[in-house]
């Protein structure tokens, strides 16, 4: 017996995201918390809005939500990043947190990183 | 300020000094050999001792006289802002040149390694090397699927 969702369904959980992230951040470790994502291991962070979340059907299935590239972003602390998390700011949360290959980032006040895009698919059930 | 003899030559607690990268460091108008005076950067030495290290200015070089010198400057102070605190600044980079300062608090090693990922060089048509701009990092963040699989086997 098939096994279904409605797009609206997946789009609920992605609208989480795109109308609540207001912020990027490059982390050195895995973030838990809102506090350990914006503080405590945060190396670089950029603003987002809305707009740089652009929902459309999955590349395999369901839906997806593409997080748009973010270039020049001013390292504040140097490290290696290891993950990036989305932040709600005004609700202090930590909404989303993934993974990146292992980047070695050097705050001397003026060098930059570049979030490339990057997508959050939701498939659907099988 | 005092005009000292050399063989005076010590810092008081009313001299103008400073705590330079762990050395006593100051600035003092005395006259060498007793002849016309001179100011000069004074540091106090491993032993205890002063010693003038560089001469900052030389009233000998010049035809007036310091209160001459001062006066057309508009008095001592504007005198000491204008024409001896350049060369107090000049005196101190040439003592303490800016040293490589290394946020993780490594070894050489680090500093060395860093080099070549904070700045970016190129070899100038002179055989020098120029500073560009620095390079920007690009993270490789990995996509997140949510829900593959059978939910229920």
């Amino acid at each position: 017996m098939a096994k279904s969702v409605h797009d609206n369904v997946l789009d609920g959980a992605l609208n989480i995201l795109k109308n609540n992230v207001t912020r990027q951040v490059a982390c050195s470790a895995q973030p838990t918390t809102f506090a350990e994502g914006n503080a405590t291991y945060a190396l670089a962070d950029v603003t987002l809005a809305s707009g740089d979340f652009t929902l459309a059907n999955g590349d395999s299935s369901g839906r997806k939500v593409t997080v748009g590239a973010k270039a020049g972003v001013l390292i504040d602390v140097s490290g290696t990043a290891t993950h990036v998390a989305l932040l709600d700011v005004s609700n202090s949360l930590l909404l989303y947190v993934t993974t990146c290959t292992s980047q070695a980032l050097v705050a001397n006040g003026s060098n930059t990183v570049s979030f490339p895009a990057w997508k959050i698919e939701i498939a659907d059930p099988s | 300020m005092t005009v000292h003899k050399s063989g005076e030559l010590t810092l008081t607690g009313t001299d103008f000094k400073t705590v330079h990268r762990g050395v006593e460091i100051g600035v003092k108008c005395f006259a060498w050999g007793g002849g016309l005076p001179a100011i000069s950067m004074v540091e106090r030495m491993s032993d205890g001792k002063y010693q003038a290290t560089s001469v900052l200015f030389e009233f000998s070089d010049s035809p007036y006289t310091p209160a001459e010198l001062t006066a057309a400057a508009g008095g001592v102070v504007p005198w000491i802002k204008t024409a001896l605190l350049p060369r107090i600044n000049a005196a101190l980079a040439a003592r303490f040149p800016p040293e490589a300062v290394n946020p993780e608090g490594g070894s050489i090693g680090d500093i060395d390694a860093q080099l070549g990922a904070v700045l970016r060089w190129a070899p100038q048509a002179d055989g020098t090397l120029q500073v560009t701009a620095p390079p920007g990092f690009t993270l490789d963040i990995h996509n997140a699927v949510i829900g593959t699989g059978d939910s229920n086997g």
